[in-house]
């Protein structure tokens, strides 16, 4: 079975600056897959360039088995967009609009159209102009899941929208999963990634620094740990807690832990003390980038290896 | 399959059409109505026009041997040789700037993802054009017929047929050009002030070198005013080979888009 995206040592320079710097990626087909990133990272050039919006410098892109570089309408015909940076003709409503991106491609689409805009709440009504950006957003997404694709390209797609409608955004990626498609969104916000996606990947300056499951990722990220004993701890007491400790400190009662890795030889190694309560921080997707920015691109192989840094 | 570039570019402009429509007509209407209170003062007003340099004469469409104040001369001053023209130069070159406005503002984005071709998106867009700067020349035409008759201006009705053509066509080439520009370098204002400058470059180009200034009559046959030449048109009432010329910068402006769209990113 080949992969929905490969992308070998792909460069993507703009006049001096390197966007792309021989990115290796690949989206296995039949799966919800994140592009996680800071800003300018390159994940929307690297989209784009799946698209065939914008042109590799060097670098092989093979997208659902064809290279990309042959620009087929026959492949665009198999993969919806959603863009980033979404523009939408002003007067138009979205009823026209998305009847004309399925003209496009040859299809008559209304009943999905309506359809999808009942689940999004999307009006289709009213001129683009007039509607919030997230409500444009549901217009955008509703052209990019209408034509049932095989491959839903969509970047950062639920910035601006209420929770409500994320959750049916996940609904909609996981049901095109489910029907053997593959979902590459793209985003610098983790939590939209961490309850859509499988699978990760971490960019960062146009380079991949992690792959893999999300929860494997997360997993090794440093979060802080607040214990809450029923009696002040002693000192020594820092001195037995396990490796996946990367800093602590004791005041009175409390733990507070700096941990990365599993929780499991933490909690044993302080089970002889009354825990009385664990809270620990999510880790948010600023974690997960200093936890591998910060640590250099060895400690970030290392991860994706599964072994601890 | 269908033209849904083409069709939502004629209806994006609905609006566009009818006031370039009204302001057409009404150049026409208005500039005719004066023909006959012209025409009592000829004599003292070519007199005035006669000290006039011939540089400045040639610029203001007075060039020719032509009487201005016979029916062609007449036709020919005030409205074919610069204020008509010049006027549907200033929309098709709005037009053909509106596909890289587009771009400028995202709005390929979702379109060039879709299964089209950027060739197909520019020959499209381009028919639409040509489409609304005929629809235009047509509302242009008929003013002239119904003003030329309503003040007793006596031309044939073969001879406003031909010159409105080669304005059509001067047009649309002077938009194809502007598209061009647009699609090899992605920026409206480029794609804007190059379209003009050719445009009005060919105009002071033909007019000086119809004073006889020998530099510019040398370079005139690259002037698209040349090559429209509506005044040998209205008097002879026949077509000129400029229009084909026009055709072919017309053409020419189109596949040097393709190619330069075809060759480059979309801008983000």
């Amino acid at each position: 079975m080949h992969s929905a995206v490969r992308v070998e040592g792909l460069t993507k320079q703009f006049g001096g600056h390197t966007a792309l710097d021989g990115l290796h990626l690949e989206v296995p087909v039949g799966a919800v897959f994140g592009f996680l990133g800071p800003n300018g990272a390159g994940k929307t050039t690297t989209l784009r360039i799946l698209l065939g919006l914008s042109r590799p410098t060097s670098g092989s892109v093979t997208v659902l088995g064809v290279p990309v570089h042959e620009f087929s309408t026959e492949l665009r015909q198999r993969i919806g967009y959603l863009p980033g940076d979404l523009a939408l003709p002003e007067r138009l409503t979205g009823r026209s609009f998305l009847s004309d991106l399925a003209a496009l491609r040859g299809r008559d689409l209304r009943s999905q159209h309506e359809l999808l805009a009942e689940r999004l709440d999307a009006d289709l009504n009213r001129p683009m102009g007039q509607l919030s950006s997230g409500n444009r957003r549901k217009i955008g997404l509703i052209g990019a899941f209408a034509p049932e694709p095989e491959l839903i390209v969509l970047d950062e797609p639920t910035g601006g929208m209420d929770p409500l409608v994320q959750r049916t955004f996940r609904e909609l990626a996981r049901e095109a999963v489910a029907d053997g498609r593959t979902v590459l969104l793209s985003s610098h916000v983790l939590d939209e990634v961490q309850h859509a996606a499988d699978q990760v990947a971490v960019l960062r300056s146009g380079q991949l620094v992690a792959q893999g499951r999300i929860d494997e990722l997360l997993h090794h990220v440093e979060r802080t740990v607040h214990l809450t004993f029923a009696s002040p701890l002693p000192i020594t007491a820092i001195e037995h807690l396990p490796n996946e400790v990367t800093s602590s400190e004791i005041s009175e009662n409390q733990l507070i832990a700096t941990l990365a890795g599993p929780a499991g030889p933490l909690l044993k190694a302080v089970a002889k003390w009354d825990l009385v309560d664990v809270r620990t921080t999510e880790p948010d997707l600023e974690d997960v980038f200093l936890s591998y920015y910060g640590s250099g691109d060895g400690a970030a192989s290392d991860l994706v290896d599964g072994s601890m840094p | 399959m269908k033209m849904v570039i083409a069709q939502r570019t004629v209806s994006d402009r609905k609006r566009w059409l009818i006031g370039w429509s009204v302001g057409v007509a009404a150049f026409v209407v208005v500039n005719l109505a004066f023909y006959p209170s012209f025409r009592d003062q000829a004599g003292e007003l070519n007199k005035m026009f006669e000290n006039l340099p011939e540089g400045l004469r040639s610029l203001i469409g007075l060039g020719s041997d032509l009487d201005p104040f016979s029916p062609v001369g007449y036709l020919s001053s005030q409205v074919y040789a610069l204020g008509l023209p010049l006027l549907m130069l200033v929309a098709s070159i709005g037009l053909g700037a509106a596909l890289a406005g587009d771009e400028e503002h995202g709005l390929l984005e979702m379109t060039l993802a879709a299964p089209l071709t950027r060739r197909r998106l520019i020959l499209e867009r381009s028919l639409a054009h040509f489409f609304l700067l005929a629809l235009l020349s047509l509302v242009a035409w008929i003013a002239v017929v119904l003003s030329v008759s309503a003040v007793d201006l006596s031309v044939g009705f073969s001879a406003v047929t031909w010159p409105t053509v080669a304005m059509m066509v001067l047009v649309v080439a002077a938009g194809q050009v502007t598209l061009a520009i647009g699609a090899v370098t992605g920026r409206r204002s480029i794609a804007i002030s190059i379209g003009s400058v050719v445009a009005i470059s060919s105009y002071v180009v033909t007019s000086l070198a119809d004073a006889g200034i020998g530099f510019f009559d040398t370079i005139r046959p690259m002037s698209l005013f040349t090559q429209y030449d509506a005044t040998t048109q209205l008097q002879s009432g026949r077509p000129t080979a400029g229009i084909l010329v026009l055709a072919a910068v017309a053409t020419v402006g189109t596949l040097v888009a393709i190619v330069g769209f075809n060759r480059r990113d979309v801008r983000t």
